[in-house]
């Protein structure tokens, strides 16, 4: 009898690139995966995990490359095709119906029937109720999905794939949104399924649940796999040099500046949301000055999006308490409206639904924040407007017309159109985050720009983003936040992606006394 | 593709896509008619050519469509501003019954002065009713989907009672309340059809709500709060103002409605009196794409089924289910957003 290979399967030369821009989300990515083996990607933001993982699951097709099954080349065109060989994955964001109970999700498609024609509840929950015996994922098959908590829904979600039949499991980012508590109870499932032999693909960002759980670990970065190793014999510092990489390829031109006075001060904000023990901000202090741009990096889920909407007014989850100082003024709590009329600008990191209306025109779009001055006597000044948006529209080079719908322009132009708005009104703060999120590099480079010279206006500039190259491009000092709180504080200098991708993963911090000295500085 | 051009062919997908819904529509309309009619030729005849060949239809077909115009222009500005008004029914009926009662209270002041205070009735009643689910929407996040139907449902019944009861006019065999002076009512503009001066104030209103929302800065708000909560809150805009706000003006509308049919065609109220005529308000606006300068030829349009309707009823075999049947067919198909995305999608890749 031969001996079995130890390799399920394997990606070979795989790429991928999706229509509208024209950036590789794979190039060239060869995966090998081992029968019966916990298996963990991980990878940046946009690293390109989650492609692969639909290219495998038939929810995306390759541009390019082969799938070799048992050793055969198979086509996975579909998600059909991707149950036949018993693949299975859950995604980040749940896929079940509210208004149906835990066993109506799990057998959905594959309904045990009555006759051959009516649905058996009964059967249903039966069965239900026996794989979670089995799988030691007990729950409650007649329970409302609504009703369940993330953790519970996440077992809902295994048990679907493993009533299947799968025996491949693929889990995207299955950890972000537990607790604690429920990740230990997560991990013990994991290696049980292990035991009965199951494969299992877990991706990630987070290292420390890499080395708990995982037999083998590939590291992805920009598209490519950059390396695959057996977990035991790396360690999480070199995962992590891995992950981010060393060379900065960012340059963007920045002339001298000299920082003169403090715009704003934020002095032990924290944020506290209802349901959660930890704070989603954890005593945040910092100061920006007048004519520096203050980075603050981290890995998408530790609070950047919620420090984005506590300090511009926009937060509507949970309680604020500390304070951020503008003007002499307390603004962690301030409506929108009295913010910008102390001179805040705010590039929104979502473009779409915050900082543009898609469907008015674009004459609409920017004049938001100047209408009130182009008003006489209620009446909107139809020939100063039309004078005010043609010379944005120049001279931020918009391709559109001022009565085009917004949703009719393309991203870069619609960021064109927010920057124009906003950067228009001489801030003196403006709060930035991930302002080049799926830009192409002209667009990219144009929104540096044009950040650069708010800085040299004196503009104090807030920049928020988990886009470490752009951070280290812009920033003239960077703070890091993990899990909430600020972990490291740096001056930009002599600094690379690795030293910064350290704190961001949580493998490093400085002591209370180097970051109060960072933040002073 | 240049940026005009874009514009130009997404007003063209528009276009076309209306165009074809309404002959895919009439066509429908007419295979429903060779099907369920005895004398086919005959049918069409007086369903489609019907309304023009008399004056008195035509006129009072023009007649029909103030109120819907009315309703409609309410429907086309709450729409736009992100709320939902479905209390039309309530709005019309209370805008009729307080310019009724406001006519039997004061019945001497000099005409167009009473007629005015009468239309302002009516105006402000509706008003107040719109702001009611604006106020319980701002304060306790009641949907006013729900809330404005209840209150209209609720009205309807209020003022059923009050024309059976303290104000219904005993001297007439019909079910009526008692009647507003003559002297103010509007002037008649071709006799001896309905048709009344009411047809230039609905022209007015549909102008003014236009010139509102499109080139005043409060139109500007509720456009941008319409469009785009988040957006409108992120420019600093106190969006907890535009729930009341759209529905005041979306019920007053639609109350004026009320009270010019009143003064321009019944001097009494009567328990039929709305005859849908709040429902056919969303149909109207949904055609116009919310715009409220299309509310005019939409409203027209649906006047027009509805008339050619009743003169084929009234010539052939047509009953009024079969007219009912068609008139719904068509709306659906032109209200359906499938033709528009179809053209869009030609024009725009």
């Amino acid at each position: 009898m031969a001996i079995e290979s130890p390799v399920l399967f394997e990606m070979e030369n795989i790429h991928k690139i999706y229509d509208g821009n024209n950036v590789y989300a794979n190039k060239g990515v060869n995966l090998s995966v081992n029968r019966g083996e916990i298996h963990a990607i991980v990878g940046e933001n946009g690293a390109g995990k989650t492609t692969l993982m639909k290219i495998l699951c038939g929810l995306e097709r390759a541009n390019e490359g082969e799938i070799r099954f048992n050793g055969k080349p198979v086509s996975i065109e579909s998600a059909r095709d991707a149950d036949m060989l018993e693949i299975g994955m859950v995604h980040q964001h749940f896929c079940l119906f509210d208004g149906f109970n835990v066993a109506d999700n799990v057998v959905l498609t594959r309904e045990p029937r009555k006759n051959g024609l009516f649905y058996d509840r009964v059967n249903a929950a039966k069965k239900v109720e026996e794989l979670g015996a089995k799988y030691n994922l007990p729950i409650d098959p007649g329970a409302s999905i609504e009703s369940l908590s993330v953790g519970e829904k996440q077992k809902v979600e295994i048990l679907r794939i493993l009533y299947r039949g799968s025996k491949v499991l693929v889990l995207d980012e299955p950890t972000a949104l537990l607790t604690e508590q429920e990740i230990k109870g997560f991990f013990v499932t994991l290696r049980q399924l292990k035991s009965l032999g199951y494969t299992i693909i877990i991706i990630t960002h987070k290292l420390d649940e890499v080395t708990e759980i995982s037999d083998r670990v590939t590291v992805m970065r920009n598209g490519e796999v950059v390396n695959c190793c057996i977990t035991e014999e790396c360690d999480t510092q070199a995962i992590a040099r891995m992950m981010v990489g060393k060379e900065v390829l960012l340059q963007v031109e920045k002339p001298e500046v000299k920082p003169g006075a403090t715009v704003l001060k934020i002095n032990g904000l924290s944020l506290t949301v209802p349901g959660f023990s930890n704070p989603i901000l954890n005593d945040i202090s910092l100061s920006i000055r007048e004519g520096e741009i203050f980075g603050m990096a981290a890995v998408a889920g530790n609070g950047l999006a919620d420090l984005e909407n506590v300090l511009t007014g926009m937060n509507s989850r949970g309680e604020v308490s500390g304070e951020a100082i503008l003007h002499g003024k307390n603004i962690a709590n301030m409506h929108p409206g009295e913010l910008r009329e102390m001179g805040m600008a705010y590039v929104p990191a979502d473009r779409l639904q915050r900082g543009t209306s898609a469907e008015l025109q674009l004459s609409d779009n920017m004049i938001l924040l100047e209408h009130h001055k182009m008003t006489r006597a209620g009446v909107l000044q139809g020939k100063g407007i039309l004078a005010f948006v043609k010379e944005l529209l120049l001279k931020y080079n918009i391709v559109g017309h001022h009565a085009t719908p917004v949703n009719n322009l393309s991203g870069g132009n619609i960021q064109r159109v927010v920057l124009s708005r906003e950067f228009s009104r001489d801030p003196n703060l403006l709060v930035v985050s991930e302002p080049t999120w799926g830009l192409d590099i002209v667009s990219s480079e144009f929104v540096y720009q044009k950040i650069v010279e708010m800085r040299s206006s004196k503009t104090a500039i807030l920049l928020i983003s988990a886009n470490l190259d752009e951070i280290l491009a812009l920033s003239d000092k960077i703070a890091v936040i993990y899990r909430g709180e600020i972990v490291g504080v740096f001056a930009n200098t002599n600094l690379d992606r690795e030293s910064l991708g350290e704190y961001m993963l949580g493998l490093k911090r400085q002591s209370k006394e180097e970051i109060l000295h960072g933040v002073e500085a | 593709m240049e940026a005009t051009q874009i514009q130009l062919r997404n007003k063209l997908a528009t276009l076309l896509g209306i165009l074809t819904a309404i002959v895919a529509s009439l066509m429908i309309a007419v295979a429903l008619i060779f099907l369920l009619s005895e004398d086919p030729g005959r049918t069409l005849y007086f369903y489609f050519v019907g309304p023009f060949t008399s004056k008195f239809v035509f006129f009072n077909m023009l007649e029909s469509s103030i109120p819907i115009i009315f309703s409609g222009l309410g429907i086309a500005v709450a729409f736009r501003s992100g709320v939902t008004n479905l209390g039309g029914e309530g709005q019309i009926f209370a805008g009729a019954m307080i310019a009724v009662l406001i006519g039997t209270w004061f019945p001497h002041l000099p005409g167009i002065v009473g007629t005015a205070f009468l239309l302002t009735g009516g105006l402000v009643v509706g008003a107040l009713i719109g702001s009611v689910s604006g106020l319980l929407r701002m304060k306790w996040n009641v949907s006013d989907l729900l809330t404005t139907y209840l209150i209209s449902s609720g009205l309807v019944y209020i003022v059923n009672y009050l024309i059976l009861g303290p104000f219904r006019d005993p001297a007439k065999i019909r079910i009526q309340s008692i009647s507003i002076p003559d002297s103010y009512m509007l002037s008649r503009i071709a006799s001896p059809s309905y048709l009344h001066v009411g047809i230039f104030g609905a022209i007015i209103a549909a102008l003014c709500i236009h010139f509102l929302m499109k080139y005043t800065h409060t139109g500007y708000h509720l456009r941008v709060t319409g469009s785009n909560r988040q957006f409108a809150r992120y420019g600093g805009i106190n969006i907890r103002r535009f729930y009341v706000l759209p529905l005041a003006i979306s019920g007053g509308l639609i109350g004026l409605g009320g009270a010019v049919q009143i003064v321009g065609r019944y001097q009494a109220c009567f328990t039929d009196l709305t005859a849908g005529l709040g429902w056919a308000g969303i149909g109207v606006a949904l055609i116009a794409r919310r715009n409220p300068l299309g509310v005019l030829p939409a409203a027209l349009f649906y006047v027009y089924l509805q008339a050619g309707a009743r003169v084929a009823m009234m010539n052939s075999d047509v009953t009024y289910e079969i007219a009912a049947i068609i008139t719904s067919v068509i709306f659906y198909l032109i209200t359906a957003e499938v033709t528009f995305a179809f053209f869009r999608r030609r024009l725009l890749k």
